[in-house]
């Protein structure tokens, strides 16, 4: 709900020229958007090209985009086809045949109906990335982790989590962005040695 | 200021304050790594099974190499400081009933200063006063009282 | 064992930060959505006011307008003699039953947000600020804000504000011994677009991009010649004017003070051989005027302070400057 109203900016932003803008967006939903391209596109190292080439085709396609659909609904629709046009064109067929929106892909996804690979070097730093991040929620007092699940599992905005808690607003966003912080500075040491790795 | 950007990104902020923020973001470094950061966290607790390094610094190569996309829309405001004015039902009409017998404090009830002997320096009204009028109107044009909540600048000089 | 010392030092400067903060920002928010909705908002509605010392009640009408030039208000008395206010960014006109008198605007156009930063700030400094939560008022869901003054040379407000809109309904202003000085309150408020402006004052856009050649903001050696002493603490001047005051002759020297809530000016100005000036206090609600005469001038004190405090300002107004 949050959500849209950022997107929304943010995608305003980038009509009136500011690139920036949706790099910010690009930050935000490359992960799952790659993680649904990864769906068609098996291989990891392709699928990111395929990602990155959708986020092309959605800057180029900015004029077009209205606001009568969430913005990641329509990126979503541009991933799949960008996708499906690749796959096409190395002569590969999509792993399913007929037609394919946003809706379907994300029911596919949930089932776990389509298989993923992915490089082993993807693999061990995502599950790096997630056991830091989970062990990091661990230790978070309770009252922070708390705020952080509800805010970003349950996907209730800061009004539902203060009732819920039974806190001020106030409290709600401090103690999110603390719980934000905290597993953020555990990250930093992994991001930063990683990006010393590159292949 | 990283705080905002964990409230901004939740949608949480107010649409000038948003904008304040997205203009920051754009020239610090440290916020943006923050944006990158929190939404990753956001990302593993939920879908743990993709994780596409250096992202975005590549794409940001490729972005560049772009022409600017210009083709700009209004919108209409989201999370206005001021709400509750739709299209349709701009009009709202409050009524307000017995508002003498408010309580002030939830301890006490205070009484109206009606007796003036009670006060310990007994003023004049300056009410048929015009050179007075001229001190006060010119003095409630500043007067902080109307930043916090508005109503009437010049009050006090309406109701001699 | 030093390590330790620092790691436990950082400690308790990061938790005195992060303890800080929570409430203080649920304060200073509603602050900034009252004072955006006051200013931002267009509405018109009815209110009540009275005057808790001389007694008597006045019914007006005000209403708000906000265009590109920025904001038009016009306030109108219902109850006895005419007597009205209509406002925009550059003109102030004054309206009785004996005609039209335009008063200089000295105030420049109010930028957005309606409540910077340093005058919370303030708000914070010279009064405790209570979010007193109360329900509902006539059927209406409201937010009540209490000011507490740190010292008895100020007086304690309450303001009701409209939770959804932010808009102020009701404001009291009570003395340290519980007694109303003033309160005013809606009977009725109207938000929306559908207001009547016919009564707005229509400014060429290039001339209200200019400031009106009257307004002479200027520091010169007349204002930083005065010397306040007894100005309560927490209490800033914020700006000093030296202009032509309506029907005087020779400027007149104002000095602006505020402490984020209660406002107080000090006028001085040459006696220059008039007669018959008044001195003493007057007041009118919230409102005290204290005048006294001093090195041939006429010092005027005007402040939402009680009474001892706009004569303990008077009296301490002393010049400085070289003779």
């Amino acid at each position: 709900m949050g959500d849209r109203e950022v997107d929304e900016q943010l995608v305003e932003r980038a009509q009136a020229g500011d690139k920036h803008a949706f790099e910010l967006l690009v930050a935000k939903y490359q992960r799952r958007l790659g993680r649904l391209i990864n769906r068609f596109v098996r291989d990891s190292a392709e699928a990111e090209d395929v990602t990155q080439d959708a986020f092309i085709k959605a800057y180029r396609a900015l004029p077009g985009f209205r606001g009568d659909s969430a913005f990641y609904t329509w990126l979503y629709r541009i991933g799949i086809n960008t996708a499906k046009n690749y796959l096409l064109a190395l002569g590969r067929r999509a792993p399913t045949s007929t037609h394919f929106d946003a809706e379907e892909a994300e029911a596919f996804e949930h089932a776990g109906l389509l298989h993923e690979v992915s490089t082993p070097e993807n693999e061990l730093m995502s599950k790096q990335v997630v056991a830091v991040v989970n062990e990091s929620l661990l230790q978070l007092p309770d009252d922070l982790r708390m705020a952080l699940t509800l805010r970003e599992i349950e996907g209730l905005s800061y009004e539902e989590i203060a009732t819920v808690m039974n806190c001020p607003i106030g409290t709600v966003r401090s103690r999110i962005f603390r719980a934000r912080d905290a597993i953020a500075a555990n990250l930093r040491p992994l991001l930063d040695t990683n990006e010393n790795q590159r292949w | 200021m990283k705080q905002n950007i964990s409230a901004f990104m939740d949608g949480e902020l107010f649409e000038d304050e948003a904008d304040n923020v997205l203009s920051r973001l754009k020239k610090n470094s440290e916020l943006q790594q923050a944006w990158q950061e929190y939404h990753l966290i956001g990302d593993a607790l939920r879908q743990p099974d993709y994780f596409a390094n250096d992202f975005s610094a590549r794409f940001h190569q490729r972005l560049e190499t772009e022409p600017i996309v210009f083709a700009p829309r209004r919108r209409v405001m989201q999370k206005a400081r001021y709400f509750a004015v739709s299209a349709a039902a701009s009009m709202m009409a409050l009524a307000l009933v017995a508002w003498l017998s408010m309580q002030v404090d939830q301890e006490r009830t205070p009484q109206l200063a009606l007796a003036p002997q009670t006060l310990d320096i007994r003023p004049a009204s300056f009410s048929n006063n015009n050179e007075i009028n001229d001190y006060v109107m010119a003095h409630e044009e500043f007067s902080p009282t109307t930043d916090v909540h508005g109503v009437a600048s010049y009050i006090h000089s309406v109701h001699r | 064992m030093n390590y330790n010392y620092l790691i436990l030092l950082a400690y308790f400067i990061s938790a005195a930060t992060s303890f800080a903060d929570p409430l203080r920002d649920d304060q200073a928010e509603w602050l900034k959505t009252m004072a955006f909705a006051a200013h931002q908002s267009n509405y018109s509605g009815t209110f009540v006011y009275q005057d808790g010392v001389g007694g008597h009640v006045d019914v007006s009408r005000i209403t708000h307008v906000v265009d590109e030039n920025g904001e038009h208000e016009r306030l109108e008395k219902l109850n006895g003699e005419r007597r009205e206010i209509i406002s925009s960014p550059n003109q102030v006109w004054l309206i009785t039953n004996q005609g039209k008198v335009r008063i200089e605007r000295r105030k420049g156009k109010r930028i957005f947000p309606a409540l910077l930063p340093e005058q919370i700030l303030m708000l914070k400094e010279n009064y405790v600020i209570r979010e007193v939560a109360e329900d509902r008022v006539a059927g209406i869901h409201v937010h009540a804000v209490l000011f507490k003054p740190k010292d008895n040379l100020r007086y304690t407000h309450k303001m009701w504000a409209d939770s959804q809109t932010g808009l102020l309904l009701k404001a009291v202003v009570i003395d340290d011994r519980d007694r109303i000085i003033e309160q005013y309150a809606f009977t009725e408020l109207t938000l929306g677009d559908k207001i009547d402006r016919s009564w707005m004052i229509v400014e060429p856009l290039a001339q209200s991009s200019l400031k009106s050649p009257n307004v002479v903001p200027v520091l010169t050696a007349k204002t930083t010649d005065w010397q306040i002493d007894a100005i309560p603490s927490g209490f800033k001047m914020t700006q000093h004017f030296c202009y032509p005051l309506k029907n005087r002759n020779r400027p007149v020297t104002h000095l602006v003070f505020s402490d984020g809530l209660a406002g107080i000016s000090v006028f001085i100005e040459d006696l220059a051989g008039r007669e018959n000036v008044n001195v003493g206090l007057s007041s009118q609600g919230v409102i005290q005027v204290y005048s006294r005469v001093a090195w041939n001038k006429l010092i005027t004190v005007v402040g939402e302070v009680p009474p001892n405090t706009v004569i303990q300002v008077g009296d301490s107004v002393r010049y400085a400057g070289v003779e």
